[in-house]
């Protein structure tokens, strides 16, 4: 059901792109603009400013790294505080401070570049690069929903493969109840047994839906606050200037909190998979 | 029509997410007020509360846009 689904998505974003190409110089479209093919593989302007945001982290990272000491810096006491915050957080989450410190790096890759992705929009000139066609160099990574999906199937794919990795066994028991089948003696054991391979089944399709929620909501946010800034400069001549700047201010608020919603969601999907398999029934 | 399909989308779509993301913020708020030590600890989970709400939101946003970019 979910593969058909999704076969449909890919489908209606396929006919949004001739929507999109035969409207012209429409400044939103759904899909991205594909720039250059390296055989099957599209570089698309979102893809080539996720590389960009790539390089900024890396940049941003060097920059946080020089001089930093016993005596910190600026950037190192708030590179330090982030750090410090989600390594907490992720103590909660996950239980131990050994697990949190292991899997600390993925969480801030992930906040890292959602937050500079979300962000991108605001470094100055680079968005105005204009192609033939009306189509831009680059665009917001996290407004193009192959990005996001992406991310969230990162995100939920790895902590299967972490949780099958730890105790296989334990974590496929979770979605196939069939341990149930073996403890009938009555009547009423049989309808329970039932009722947990029907649970199974629901927490399956679950697992679809998380991938579905959280790249939706990232994309969303981030998609519609872009949409917002061009509907309000589209009015009239004279609020291109001053009016959108409050939308532009909510969309940066919103991109910071989106990129800490989606690392703290994963947090909690991924802590509750590894943490349930150290739990002694 | 397809500009009214989206608006009551939205429109209608919205209703049941605001009345609980008030009410998550709204106990939140009263709990954090009752037991300011605790406010840390309720915050991250107050998020994740009004994120999940907010995705049902966010499901009429994308369907809306469906309909208006690619329907």
């Amino acid at each position: 059901m979910i593969e058909t689904a999704l076969a449909k998505a890919a489908e209606v974003a396929a006919e949004a792109a001739e929507v999109a190409e035969a409207g012209g110089g429409e400044h939103v479209s759904l899909p991205s603009h594909n720039i250059i093919e390296i055989g099957s593989f599209h570089v698309t302007n979102s893809v080539l400013a996720a590389f960009l945001c790539t390089a900024l982290i890396i940049v941003l990272i060097l920059l946080a790294r020089r001089k930093a000491g016993i005596i910190p810096t600026k950037m190192q006491s708030l590179f330090e505080a982030v750090i410090t915050f989600f390594l907490s957080s992720l103590e909660d989450a996950f239980g131990t401070k050994e697990r949190a410190r292991k899997y600390l790096p993925l969480f801030l890759t992930f906040i890292f570049l959602i937050a500079i992705a979300n962000q991108f929009s605001i470094i100055p000139l680079v968005m105005n690069i204009k192609l033939e066609g009306g189509a831009t160099l680059f665009r917001v990574p996290t407004s193009d929903w192959s990005m996001t999906i992406a991310l969230a199937i990162v995100a939920i794919v790895g902590s299967h493969i972490l949780a099958l990795s730890i105790k296989p066994f334990k974590h496929l028991g979770h979605y196939f109840r069939l341990q149930y089948i073996f403890k009938i003696r009555k009547v009423t054991d049989a309808l329970n047994a039932l009722l947990e391979i029907f649970i199974g089944i629901l927490e399956v399709i679950g697992e679809f839906a998380k991938i579905i929620s959280l790249s939706a909501r990232l994309f969303g946010n981030i998609f519609a606050g872009e949409v917002m800034v061009v509907m309000i400069g589209a009015i009239a001549s004279f609020t291109q200037f001053l009016f959108p700047m409050p939308f532009i201010g909510l969309g940066i608020f919103v991109g910071f909190v989106q990129a800490y919603v989606f690392t703290l969601l994963t947090m909690q999907f991924m802590g509750g998979s590894i943490k349930a398999l150290y739990e002694h029934h | 029509m397809k500009l009214l399909a989206a608006a009551l989308c939205m429109s209608v779509g919205v209703i049941t997410p605001a009345i609980a993301e008030g009410m998550i913020a709204g106990k939140a708020m009263e709990a954090m007020g009752r037991n300011p030590e605790a406010g840390n600890a309720m915050f991250p989970r107050m998020i994740v509360g009004l994120a999940i709400v907010e995705s049902l939101a966010i499901y009429c946003l994308v369907i809306a846009l469906i309909i208006l970019f690619a329907a």
